[in-house]
Formats: C-alpha cells, structure tokens, sequence
C-alpha cells in the first residue's frame, strides 16, 4: 500500500498577517479511509502551530484543512506538515512534507466613516479616519492628511488606538469647518508610506462630502402599518441628502431648506412610501406604509418546505 | 511513499440486525431460498456493473424481496407499504440517518381529491386522538375536493405563472392520473403510521389551484418524545433553547397551535420520524453510510432488474472524524465493505434528484455547474445526496427520462436564499445535530426587504443587478392563487384560455431575473467552465447598527469560510479570497465598488441599478462585513420515466421488469415536495411487492 501526501495553500502570496487556507489530502493505494487521523503543522523552527485532523474521505482522499495566519516579515516562509505514524488509521511509517509561503511588503489601507451626509455649509462638523496595516502593526501615531476637490490640504491627523470592534485600525477624529461651497465633491484621505521600521505601502481612499444651506423648514414624518394603523420605529426617512429615522413612536423630523424634494420612507417587510413635492413651510407627513406583497420569510419556508 | 499494513482493518464489522421480526444477514438468504451464502448462482445471464466471479457469476452479499435506494420520502413510504404486503424490506442511504430532505421539510404535505383531511374538516371534525381543538381554518367548499378535479388541476394546460412558466402544462397524464387515485389512500396510509395532520391551510406549490389540499404534521409537546402517543420533548423539539436542536430534530419545529391547538409543533420531523418509527417497529432493514451506484440487470438493455450495487459512503463528524450514528439503530445493518451487490425481486429507486449534482444538473442550467451553489439540506444529508445517482444508474441499462424541461417551471428550483453567511441556506438548522459541524453556522435570514442594506458582489468584487430586487421571487400557482390566474381561490376556472391569454400574463409578469445575473459568465471565470462565483453580501457596522443583525455563533461563524469580518474594505477583500472554498479569483475591484457605491449614495442615485427605488446607504463605517449569499438549487423536477405503477420505462416505451422509482427520481411530475413522494412511495411499494418471484 503506497500513500502521498498532496497540500494546497491560498492564497499564496498572502499579505502578511493575513489568514489563508491550508488544504491537506492524503491518498492511498489501494483507497484508504484514514479520518480521525492528526496531522502536526509546524513553523521553520519545527514548533507546532496547530493540528489538523482529517475529517471528510471523499474521491479515495482522507481531507482536512485549517485556516491560519501568515507572519508578519516579509519574504519566503515554510510550513512543514508532519503526519506520524499511527496504528489507528493504518499509519505505519511517518510522512511529512514542507510548503513554502511567499509574504510581500505589508499593505495599508484606510477607512473614513461618519462623515454626515448633508453639511451644512460654514459651520463645523466631524468625521473619523482610520489606517490599517495588513499583518496588524501597530500605527499609532502615523501621520494621515485630508485634502479637498482642488487638491488642498484641509486638515491633518495623527492616529489613536484602535477602533471599536476593529482588530487593528488605528483612528483619528477630524473636524473642521464646511466651505461655503454648495454640492457634493470628491475629497481623499491619504496615508504616506514613509517612516516605519518594516516597508509599508502607502493608502489613500476617496470620500464624497456634500454641503447643503441651512435647514429653515421642520418637516415631521410619522409611520405607520397601513394594515394595522402600528407605528413603525427604526424607518429610514430620506429626502435627500437629509436622513433620520424613525423613533419608538414612528416619528422623524427632518429640517430642510426650501426646494423640490422625493421623501421616502422605508421599513422592513415593507413597501416603501414615496411622495414628492416642495418644501416652503413646516409639514406634517403621515407615511403609511404597505406591508410586502412578496413572499414573507414565513411564506418563503412554507412555499419551500 | 508509505506502507500501510493490516489493509484488512476497514473490512466490515458484520452485526446481526435487532429488532421484531428483523432478519439478519444470514436469513436474508434462507428467506430468498436461492441463492447460497456468498455466490450467486445465475447460471448463464451475463451481468454487467457487478462484482463477478472468475466465471462471470455476481456475487450476492444480500438477498431480498425488495431493495430500496433511499431512506427518505419515497423510499420509507416504499418500505413500510411492501413490509406490510409481507415482504423482506433493504433500504440502503447514503447518509448516516434516515429522513433525506423529508427530515429538515416544513411538513406541509398537499395531496387532495377528497382525502381523510379534507373530509374530516369539512365535517368540522377532530382527530382520532382529540388533538385538534381548533375549528377548520379553510371553508368546507375549499375542501369539497374528488380525484377528477385534483387530476385536472395537475394537468390544467392553462396555467401561466408570474415567471412565465407552465407549471402542469407538462406533467404526465398517466403518472398525474395514478397519482391523483393514490392520493386518498396515502392519506389514510399515513395517518396509520403515525402521521398526525393538522387542519387543512392551502395548498403546496404543483398542487393545483382549485381547492385546498395540504395541512402540516405535527407532534404534541409533552413530557417524554412517544412517537405511538404523538408527543415530543421540547428539548427534541428543538426549542429548549432558541440557539439549540436536538439530534431528533435537524430545524427546529415551529409553533403549530393556530392549525392544532396550544401545543402542537410541527415540521418534517413530525413526518420522517414517525414514519421511520414505524418503518423500524414493522422490520424493515437498514444499511446507511451506503451509495447506491448501479441497476444489475440481466443484460444491459433487455431482461429484468436483479438487484444493484452500493458503495461504502462514509460520513464523519466534521471535527472529531468519528463515524455518524442513526438516531435509532434498531434494524441497522453495520456493513462496510468497500462495495456490496443486493439482489432483490423488485428495486425501487428513491435516492432522490439530481440537485446536488453540478455536472447532471448544468444539463438544464450551464450555469449551475458551480459547486459553489449547493442543494439544499447540504449539511444534513452530505456530498451525496441529491447526486442524481438514479439518474444515472438509469440511463446505463436504458431507461428513458421525462420533464427534462421543468426544472425551468418551478419558480423555486434555484433561487437566492435570503438567508446569509451560511453555506446551506436553505434551513435554519442551530447547534445540537450532528450535521451542524458540516455548515458550522446558522445564518442569518433578512428577508427580502433586507437586500436594501447592502451591496451585492460578484467574485471579482462588482455590483451585477438592483439588490432590493435580487431575492424576489414568484408565486408557484396553488390554491388560493399566487398571482398567475385571474381568479383566485374558488373563482379560479380551470382549463380556460383566459388564465394564459397574452393580455392577462404581460399584467401579471414579475420575475426580475436577478437570479440569472447573479449566474452570469462573467470576469474572473475560465474555460471550459466559465463559473459564475460565489456572491457576496457587503456591509458595515453602520448596518448592523440600523438592523440589529446578529453577526455572532451560531448564525454566523468566522471559521467555516461564509462569513467574514474586517477592519477596512482591502482586507475584508483578501479575507474572502483566502477563505472561502469557491473564491478562485481575489476581488480586485471590490474597494473601487464601495468607493463608487458611497459616491452614488451621495448623490442619491444609482445610475447602474436604479436602486434609488429604496433608500440607499454608505458603506463606511468599520468594522466591515461579508456574508455569503447562496443560489440554491432546491429540487429537481426532471427525471426517469415511470408509468402510473412507478415501473421505469425505457426508450422504446417498455417496462424494465422489477425496477420502480420514485420521488424526486422520477421527471415529468412538476409538483414541490412531499406529496409527490409519499404516493409514488405507496404506488412502488404496492406494485413491487406484487413482483413476481
């Protein structure tokens, strides 16, 4: 009885740090079915990471795979996978076998978030950037620059600790004051490359930024279940670019400038409710809304099943 | 290269089969008295796709009366029907446990032409066992029901659904007809095996349209899981804990009080296992773990069936590697011999459709080719179920096939789930089966209205269609009426023009087509293939904040490659491509998609998709989310040809003597789910077991 070891990895390259897929198949002849059997997965010092036990024969295989982390230095890096003999599975001799992974220069990247989606123009407003290496190095206090349309700088940023549930993005808190431009434009965020210890690439993300004129007119929404006249929370109201939603009494308040405007209001297992028209006075909205003509999750199961 | 001693080690470890009146292995022959222990002794006939002797002989490892491939709808009712004509009874699975898609289905059985349900709702009555208090939910002139009527409405050739497909305009004449006779008698053979029904609500999908045919199944909550008293435990229920299942119970069982009464819980298990239960209480034998692989006939094209041959088809625990145990094992035959040869008077084949079988299926679908995209029930029944074994079984020695085409008239064959980050999408299956491990999480179901807080990608990481109508599917034409015909419910007429005139079908059109985008070549795909791709779902914090989703175990899981998390869009990108079974390609355009999406929501248009039709939202804020959406291709309509006596027939219009089958096997039958089985079940049964000896 002959058997051979076959393992596949992807991706590869993978950016260091980052998580790629182990694939290990033994295959015997005549077929064999060698489930339960552990396989030992170990760095270039021969230290075990982790096992891998084969779970599924399928086509004269006995398969199993695991997903692991690549390092954080770049360059080549081995794995060796070591199969030892066990009477178990019918395994009487050892097999091992080494893997080489190939790790380039860490790549970064940023994320901007919380930026509203009507500014009102002239007057202050915040908004949050964030920078991330790809193996997770910590960059706290790199530098990221914020630039406009015409390619200004419009405000600078040193980066905190990590971000709520994030891993390893590091953020900073942006504010300053809207131009007295109306429309929406096309900023960027950049983070430069240079000053680190270990070879990073640069990042740089765009962002559009829309400034409005000053809110004059309260516009007041309330939702309701056109079947059962219930209020209906957590609708989005949009007139856009103006957004709310609905509270726990079904209300929203939208405070907008004069104009045309489409308003619509939209809820889950609902029909949207739209209505278009123009703004030159406070209003009062009654949004009922139609529940969903289409199947329901519940009708999908009974249709289904 | 490595020598593997004792080769003899997976040789099987024979267990006499326990039960009342169970036969083991041994008397299997002293009761076929002809064949002796080990050797057949066919003398002459030349058989094909058999283990032969030196003398061109078949080994027999079994004999029987009847051998069933398939332990689940079909091939139980087949079971118990022959056992109690007073034959010896073999079902081989390939799964651990019995129940194929039967176990994880919502029960809701639609048979009809004036069932034991019907009548006893329209008399206003209760059940035998007084379960039912409340009084019948559908009025007594929907239920007024007879054969004729139930055979014209599954052979109305006036139907049009809102996809534009005809769904019984196809169907078989002789097979709706025997099936439209055996419905009665499969009710009421149900009912003394343990089913319990609930009122009568609807009608399932090919079902017809003009009356209502189909209650649930349902159990009782109670203090001990009694399948005579028709009582289950909530913890075999599933519902001792809402992020719990039970090994009993694949799904989770679903309040039935508003058809029962305060109690009463339903779904497939309230089906497969009681029938089960009665198929193991009445002796019918089992092997699992067990393929069925080949017909042996006589000759390859002429002569009768003899018996066929399965394979070892184990399945493991996906982390422990142990081997998978039936629930019950009373009747189980413990055999693991590589391969093994049955003979029986009579096969039935009830191993389900081709669904799960990407090459059989791309037959009616080039693009469903993709592996990516399972059948449903992946988890509970394995690589092999659905693999179209009878299929193809059947075309070697012959056998014809029908309704090749309407696996295209059934709006739900394939469709996109709207339940994410899971590989088998199609159920709602939690912690505590024994399959749990094989999808590893639940996923999270956002319904159709769910699609308007993300983007959806194709595997190259591009928006392919408007997400809000991505899910959308059409009705499936039963009673009451789905939207296809102008009258619903009892103003429905069948076999009138005006159900398919142009003007009627253009007003009631409403298929979208997002499915067939979401299955599109396109970039990253290769020959010959040119897979379409995994899909993904693409969101941030700032949605889950909006939905309250939960992105945690058991619905999602970010080790089984359907879920991922991340901090920026770049390396949620990278995370998909390195963990996901199916991604062959990286999203190099996914950050760009994002960017331009954000760009669309600040202007408050969507010139590529018209999303505007509902609101629109950034992708902004981190962490950042991937949730798989799956294509499932849930049944198969198209298969081999049978007559009203469930007998196969070849290409020449003739009976291949002894052989049967049943179910999803079988083609030209456009009807969804489990009424079609149970009767092609009790019509096999019936007939094999008048086989001749």
């Amino acid at each position: 009885m002959d058997a051979k070891m076959i393992v596949h990895i992807s991706p590869n390259p993978v950016d260091a740090g980052a998580e790629f897929t182990l694939n290990v198949a033994i295959k015997c002849d005549p077929p064999w079915d060698m489930c339960t059997g552990r396989l030992s997965i170990c760095d270039t010092n021969e230290h075990e990471i982790t096992q891998l036990v084969l779970t599924e024969f399928k086509d004269q295989e006995s398969r199993g795979s695991t997903v692991l982390s690549a390092p954080a230095k770049p360059g080549p890096a081995k794995l060796k996978i070591l199969f030892k003999a066990d009477h178990n599975v019918g395994l009487t001799e050892n097999m091992q076998t080494e893997v080489l992974l190939v790790i380039p220069p860490h790549a970064s990247s940023v994320a901007v978030w919380d930026v509203p989606p009507a500014i009102q123009t002239e007057k202050e407003f915040s908004f949050y950037v964030g920078l991330r290496c790809s193996a997770g190095c910590a960059l706290k206090g790199r530098p990221l620059e914020v630039f406009d349309q015409n390619d200004r700088i419009v405000a600078t940023a040193i980066t905190t600790g990590t971000w709520g549930d994030t891993q390893a993005l590091h953020y900073a808190k942006i504010t300053l004051v809207a131009p007295n431009s109306l429309g929406t434009y096309e900023w960027r965020v950049c983070a430069p490359s240079s000053g680190l210890e270990v070879p990073h690439s640069s990042a740089v993300l765009k962002f559009p930024v829309t400034f409005v004129r000053e809110g004059k007119y309260e516009i007041r929404i309330n939702a309701t279940n056109a079947l059962t006249s219930k209020v209906i929370p957590k609708a989005q109201v949009v007139a856009h670019p103006f957004r709310s939603i609905t509270d726990s009494d079904g209300n929203a308040t939208l405070c907008l400038p004069a104009g045309e405007y489409r308003l619509l209001v939209s809820a889950a297992d609902h029909e949207p409710y739209i209505i278009e028209g123009t703004v030159k006075d406070d209003m009062e909205i009654m949004a009922v809304l139609v529940p969903e003509t289409d199947m329901t999750e519940i009708e999908l199961e009974r249709e289904y099943m | 290269m490595t020598v593997i001693k004792n080769k003899n080690k997976n040789r099987n470890k024979k267990s006499e089969s326990i039960g009342p009146e169970g036969l083991n292995r041994r008397d299997f022959f002293k009761a076929g008295a002809v064949a002796t222990v080990g050797a057949a002794t066919l003398a002459g006939p030349t058989v094909v796709n058999a283990r032969n002797t030196s003398s061109g002989e078949v080994e027999w490892d079994y004999d029987v009366d009847v051998v069933i491939a398939g332990g689940g709808c079909a091939g139980i009712t087949a079971a118990i029907r022959a056992r109690d004509l007073g034959k010896t009874v073999l079902v081989v699975d390939q799964n651990y446990d019995l129940g194929g898609r039967m176990l994880h289905s919502g029960s809701f059985l639609s048979l009809g032409g004036g069932d034991a349900i019907q009548k006893r709702d329209m008399a206003g009555e209760s059940d035998a066992e007084g379960f039912i208090t409340v009084p019948p939910v559908m009025p007594p002139e929907a239920l007024d029901d007879n054969v004729d009527l139930l055979f014209t409405d599954v052979t109305d050739w006036s139907i049009v659904d809102p996809k534009g497909q005809s769904p019984y305009r196809y169907n078989e004449r002789e097979l709706m007809r025997a099936w439209a006779d055996n419905c009665p008698p499969t009710r009421e053979f149900l009912m003394e095996n343990y089913v319990r029904f609930t009122r009568v609500n609807g009608t399932h999908g090919g079902g017809g349209l003009s009356r209502a045919r189909a209650p649930y199944c349902f159990l009782m909550l109670g203090d001990k899981t009694d399948i005579r008293a028709g009582t289950i435990t909530r913890e075999d229920a599933g519902l001792a804990h809402p992020e719990r299942t039970s090994p009993l119970a694949p799904v989770q069982m679903a309040d039935r009080s508003m058809h029962v009464g305060p109690g009463a819980v339903s779904n497939g298990v309230a089906l497969a296992r009681p029938l089960e239960f009665s198929a193991r209480e009445k002796g019918v034998q089992f092997i699992l773990h067990r393929k069925f692989t080949e017909i042996i006939r006589e000759e390859q094209f002429s002569g009768r069936v003899l018996g066929l041959t399965a394979t070892y088809s184990p399945r493991h625990h996906p982390t422990s590697g142990e081997l998978l145990r039936s629930y019950w094992q009373d009747g189980n035959i413990d055999d693991r011999q590589p391969v093994i040869n049955i003979r029986a008077k009579a096969v039935i084949l009830a191993s389900g459709g081709h669904a799960g079988n990407p090459q059989v299926r791309s037959m009616f679908y080039p693009a469903m080719r993709e592996p990516a995209f399972p059948t449903s029930g992946s988890a509970l029944q394995g690589d092999g179920g659905q693999d179209a074994s009878a299929l193809i079984a059947g075309l070697k020695i012959g056998a014809n096939l029908a309704g090749m085409q309407q696996n295209l008239s059934y709006p739900t064959v394939f469709h996109i789930s709207t339940r994410l980050g899971t590989r088998d999408a199609y159920t709602t299956m939690m912690p505590g089966h024994p399959t749990f491990g094989f999808r590893g999480s639940a996923g999270i179901s956002v319904g159709n209205s769910g699609f308007e807080e993300f983007i959806a990608v194709n595997q190259v990481g591009k928006r392919f269609f408007n997400e809000v109508r991505l899910p959308k599917k059409p009705g499936s034409n039963r009673y009451p009426g789905d939207g296809g015909t102008p009258g619903k419910g009892l103003d429905h007429t069948p076999l009138d023009w005006r159900n398919c005139r142009h003007e009627w079908v253009r007003e009631m059109y409403s298929y979208d087509h997002g499915l067939d985008a979401a299955l599109a070549m396109n970039e990253g795909s290769e020959a010959p293939n040119y897979y379409s791709g995994p899909i993904w779902a693409v969101m941030d914090q700032a949605a889950i904040d909006r939905t309250g989703w939960e992105m945690r175990y058991p619905y999602v899981n970010e080790k089984n490659g359907y879920f991922f998390k991340a901090d920026t869009i770049e390396e949620l990108a990278n995370k998909i491509h390195a963990g996901h079974p199916y991604q062959r390609v990286p999203l190099v355009h996914l950050s760009k998609t994002v960017e331009t999406w954000n760009g669309y929501v600040a202007a408050g248009a969507d010139p590529e998709f018209e999303r505007e039709e509902k609101p629109m939202n950034a992708i902004t804020k981190p962490p950042f989310y991937a949730l798989s959406i799956m294509v499932i291709w849930h049944d198969s309509y198209g298969g081999l040809r049978v007559n009203g006596r469930q007998q196969v027939v070849d290409m020449q219009g003739q009976v291949i003597q002894s052989l049967y089958a049943g179910g999803e096997a079988v083609g030209g039958f456009n009807k969804h789910g489990l009424g079609k089985g149970h009767v092609h079940g009790f019509i096999a049964g019936t007939q094999a077991a008048r086989e001749p000896l």
